[in-house]
């Protein structure tokens, strides 16, 4: 089998990449293991929220730069803060085309602002653009056009507890006045679940609540819980894909409030939206997905990767003009370590990380500075180039956490790299088939 | 305004032998109450193998200490059934080990009354398949496991509903003193900052390497030489019998199954006092670990490490020596009257966990003299809570709804007291942690009956967060039930959640490569970035005693320091 471009990834970094190369006209495939980290991420898209000084940004593509002048090796600083600002635009129309749609705050003369999301601790993160179900709290002051929120559950879920959350919250000096309630509601369309303590993670909800039906129950069952001087709902997310986007809105028109969802502990139903509605724009152009399968060889000659042996193929080859490596962080096995090396777990590609092993992580499980781990990565050129063995592989791109020399956590800028370094590298592909 | 008790015993020290002549004293009818600065088994107790010595590991170098653990083993399995797993054991000869050893080992079992059956190596690998295949012999012993946690925590229910009373998370700051009498302890709880003073007849220090501190309130010299020991936890139950090298005992050569995992140790290191509130497992001590055990089972070189943690031997030097030559690991019952002329105080320290009874009984005898109690002991005879039905009998289950997994882990944890928390209704079946099987229910009657102040508490009383995952999802869960069931607010809970996976980072940094660290990454994502646990203000367990240092109630407790 023979691509234009063949994608090792199928994360929010290589799916974005390959949806540019197949909307541009190439034929791309996208080869992926299993579920990507989309599935445990928060379904907003961050692009900065914090600079390494620990400033707090409030203006995330304007602070690029000066992120970029603190940390000259930042992948933000080979693409550049206006073509990141340009990759993350196209993200959010790609995704509105969609139906999914991403909201940011602006300020006056229209510069993208970061907002807020409330976490399941009742606490806020920064971020640049949440789904449009998710409330965008105002960075500034988060509790500015609030007086009363209600945080609901469900009896019996476990990954939503609004006790936790409302203490957290009420502890804010700005939360003061805003009344908080936390009610907990018991559908006996749940019932279902006691059959095994076990099955009941948001997945299993958004199950039941695919059913029209049981969302008038719940309806019913809101109206009767739920002050009506409420401003807003928060429910964790247990709506599951584009139905659910309609259901929350059914929902809403049932019970006259303004219900808002809030990622939890995963399987996160806001990510996997966003993972869904990208693959399904990607098959539309007509992109092939190569699922369930993993590399396990690739054919280097003369500094370029010619072909891939994989599980599913076997003697097979895949062979492609270029090829993209997104296979993430550690826990997505991009990355591996054994007892005292970082390694990258496709093609041993070179890597740069600390040694010995106790530098690798810091004391605290929390530390400011974040853990330095998450800054290794696969060593590249300005184009996102790995090397292997000290040569330059150059038709083979890297894009999202598997690049180095970042800290997503820290600095809030997952998904930001992720979908900037995919559109990046999708160019410079794009580009170069063209002039050749 | 301090808070006074007044008791027949004071006793100091929350683990084995603290509980154990807790449980002993309140048997025999004497009032007692017991302080422990931190939790129940958080010292030494709780950080070593967890082994029901046979004491076939001693019968060569130490026949005292083998008598001692044969005659424990035997009684730990009558009245502590639901903490102790018969498993029996394997002393393996490897090529580079000598089998005249062995010869001499079968001996001094035999002498020591350990029943030692000599094995052929394809006998033993029938018994433990993941035993080294290169071994030259083996001697099956009746070793087993033994857990600190659900033991000290048997013994402490035992004795309250007996009529004693525990005071966890309270520190001893002084003892009461008058003239050549101790009359009591002075004390701080440091969750709220409580001064307490506890005026008993008699004092019994069974603080273990922490006790030389506790001496020296009265002025006594007693040298403690705490010796740190290293121990891996494996990800899973790789071998099912306990496996011993047949050698002189040394660095890393048991492997015992535990619950859900196996644990491989120990390392010995000779450490300061002042470190052992601090100890770290170093990456050569992992190396060696990890060296030494596979040649147990070379399995182990596949296996993931779940974490890594130390504790330290209470080795004790009497009557002046500091130089460490007459340290003893035999068990030390010093009656300060008779030694140093200071009535109403008594130290307990050194032996093992093997034979905290034993211990228990020593000190509890020697205190029921001075206040002319005559009962006799029978801690020997009498069941602890949870064990008490008869050998064999399986525990009634009262509800056929109840998931298979879920009933048996909670017997398995908590013997027949399970009953006291499995229930019909579903939200007590809800899962809580899914690698242990901890229930709603469970954690609900630990918090409310079994002193848990804090998530690792619950974790010593539940094995909540002790899995594979080591707590990446329950946590959260678990931090929700305390909101709940506890008296702490949503603030303190969170504060008590960050504390908690603070713990559990401890236990992962040594051993920070391979599936530790791609789940470790992902346990910081979902605390860092999804839930922003880390703008929580860090939990600092000395808040309460800050505060309190200003208040004028503490002065009593400054002049006595």
């Amino acid at each position: 089998m023979k691509f234009d471009t063949l994608i090792i990834g199928g994360g929010i970094a290589g799916l974005s990449c390959a949806l540019r190369c197949q909307q541009q006209g190439q034929k791309t495939a996208v080869l992926t293991k299993g579920q990507s980290a989309m599935h445990f991420s928060s379904g907003s898209i961050d692009v900065l929220a914090h600079l390494p000084s620990g400033e707090l940004v409030s203006n995330p593509f304007s602070a690029i730069t000066q992120l970029t002048q603190q940390k000259p090796q930042h992948p933000y600083a080979k693409i550049g803060a206006e073509k990141v600002k340009k990759s993350l635009h196209w993200f959010t129309e790609k995704m509105a085309q969609e139906g999914l749609n991403l909201i940011s705050h602006h300020d006056a003369s229209d510069e993208d602002l970061n907002h807020v999301r409330l976490t399941p601790m009742g606490l806020f993160k920064a971020t640049w653009a949440s789904q449009d179900t998710v409330y965008p709290f105002i960075q500034q002051n988060p509790a500015q056009g609030l007086s009363h929120i209600t945080l609901m559950t469900f009896e019996g879920f476990r990954d939503f507890q609004p006790e936790l959350a409302s203490a957290n919250l009420k502890a804010l000096p700005q939360f003061k006045k805003v009344e908080v309630d936390c009610v907990s509601i018991e559908m006996k369309e749940f019932d279902a679940f006691s059959r095994n303590p076990c099955e009941f993670r948001s997945i299993d909800i958004s199950n039941i609540l695919e059913n029209e039906e049981v969302i008038h129950s719940f309806a019913r069952y809101m109206s009767m819980l739920v002050k009506k001087s409420t401003d807003i709902v928060v429910l964790p997310a247990v709506f599951k894909g584009k139905k659910g986007t309609q259901h929350i809105n059914l929902l809403k028109k049932l019970t006259g409030l303004t219900i808002c969802e809030m990622p939890t502990t995963p399987p996160s139903l806001l990510g996997i939206r966003i993972e869904s509605a990208l693959k399904q724009l990607y098959k539309e152009a007509g992109g092939y997905m190569l699922e369930g399968d993993e590399v396990k060889k690739g054919e280097f000659k003369e500094g370029a990767l010619t072909g891939i042996y994989t599980k599913n193929y076997k003697d097979y080859p895949l062979l492609a003009d270029n090829f993209v490596l997104a296979t993430g962080s550690f826990f997505s096995h991009g990355l591996k370590a054994n007892k005292t090396d970082i390694y990258e777990g496709v093609f041993d590609l070179d890597v740069e990380y600390n040694t010995p092993r106790k530098q690798w992580r810091a004391d605290d499980f929390f530390p400011k500075q974040g853990h330095p781990f998450l800054a290794f990565g696969v060593k590249t050129d300005e184009n996102f180039r790995p090397y292997y063995k000290g040569t330059l592989i150059h038709n083979l791109y890297c894009a999202g956490a598997i690049l180095a020399h970042y800290h997503p956590v820290i600095e809030g800028s997952g998904n930001g790299v992720a979908i900037s370094t995919g559109y990046y590298v999708a160019g410079k592909i794009i580009n170069h088939s063209e002039r050749s | 305004m301090v808070k006074q008790y007044e008791t027949d015993v004071a006793i100091i020290g929350g683990g084995a032998t603290g509980t154990g002549i807790m449980r002993d004293c309140a048997l025999r009818g004497i009032k007692c109450i017991l302080v422990e600065r931190d939790d129940l088994a958080s010292g030494t107790t709780g950080r070593n193998h967890g082994m029901l010595h046979s004491g076939a590991r001693y019968a060569v170098t130490d026949p005292e200490s083998a008598k001692e653990c044969i005659q424990e083993n035997k009684t730990l399995k009558k009245i502590a059934r639901h903490c102790v797993e018969a498993t029996s054991g394997l002393f393996v000869s490897l090529p580079e080990d000598d089998l005249d050893y062995q010869k001499n080992f079968i001996q001094a079992c035999g002498q020591a009354g350990i029943e030692a059956e000599q094995l052929t190596p394809q006998e033993a690998l029938r018994l433990e398949p993941n035993c080294n295949p290169n071994l030259i012999g083996a001697v099956r012993v009746p070793d087993g496991t033994i857990d600190p946690f659900r033991l000290t925590s048997a013994n402490v229910l035992d004795a309250k509903e007996h009529g004693a009373t525990l005071l966890n998370h309270t520190l001893v700051t002084g003892l009461i003193r008058e003239q050549d009498s101790v009359k009591g302890i002075h004390c701080l709880n440091v969750l709220n900052g409580q001064a307490i003073d506890i005026y008993a007849k008699q004092v019994v220090n069974a603080g273990g390497v922490w006790g030389q501190h506790i001496c020296e309130y009265a002025d006594l010299s007693i040298k403690m030489f705490p010796a740190k020991g290293a121990l891996l936890i494996l990800d899973y139950r790789i071998n099912n019998l306990l496996l011993n090298r047949c050698r002189k005992p040394a660095d890393a050569d048991i492997l015992v199954p535990g619950d859900t995992i196996s644990l491989i140790g120990t390392t010995s290191t000779k450490v300061p006092l002042e470190t052992v509130d601090d100890l770290h497992v170093t990456d050569e001590e992992v190396d060696l670990l990890l060296r030494e055990g596979t040649k147990l089972a070379p399995i182990m070189a596949n296996t993931r490490v779940l974490r890594a943690y130390a504790g330290v031997r209470p080795l004790v030097s009497v009557d002046g020596d500091t130089s460490g030559r007459n340290i003893s690991r035999g068990i030390v019952l010093i009656d300060h009257e008779e030694k140093d002329g200071l009535k109403g105080f008594v130290t307990i320290t050194g032996g093992k966990l093997m034979t905290y009874r034993m211990m228990a009984e020593w000190a509890t005898d020697l205190v029921a003299k001075k206040i002319g109690n005559s009962a006799p002991c029978t801690t020997h005879t009498q069941l602890l809570p949870g064990s008490e039905l008869s050998l064999g009998k399986k525990v009634p289950k009262h509800t056929a709804s109840l998931a298979k997994p879920v009933y048996e882990s909670a017997i398995y944890r908590h013997g027949n007291r399970a009953l006291n928390f499995l229930k019909e209704d579903k939200q007590s079946q809800a899962i809580v942690c899914e690698c242990e099987m901890v229930t709603r229910g469970e954690i609900e009657y630990a918090i409310k009956d079994l002193n848990v102040s804090n998530m690792i508490d619950l974790r010593r009383r539940t094995r909540m967060g002790m899995g594979p995952c080591q707590g990446e999802l329950c946590s959260y869960r678990a931090a929700g039930l305390f909101t709940e069931y506890s008296q702490r607010d949503g603030l303190q809970v969170s504060k008590l959640l960050r504390h908690f996976l603070e713990e559990r980072w401890k236990g992962l940094k040594p051993i920070f490569w391979g599936d530790a660290l791609s789940e470790g990454e992902f346990t910081y994502w979902i605390y860092e970035d999804l839930m922003g646990v880390g703008d929580i203000p860090p939990y600092d367990p000395n808040d309460a005693i800050k505060i309190t240092v200003k208040q004028p109630a503490a002065q009593g407790v400054k002049n006595e320091i």
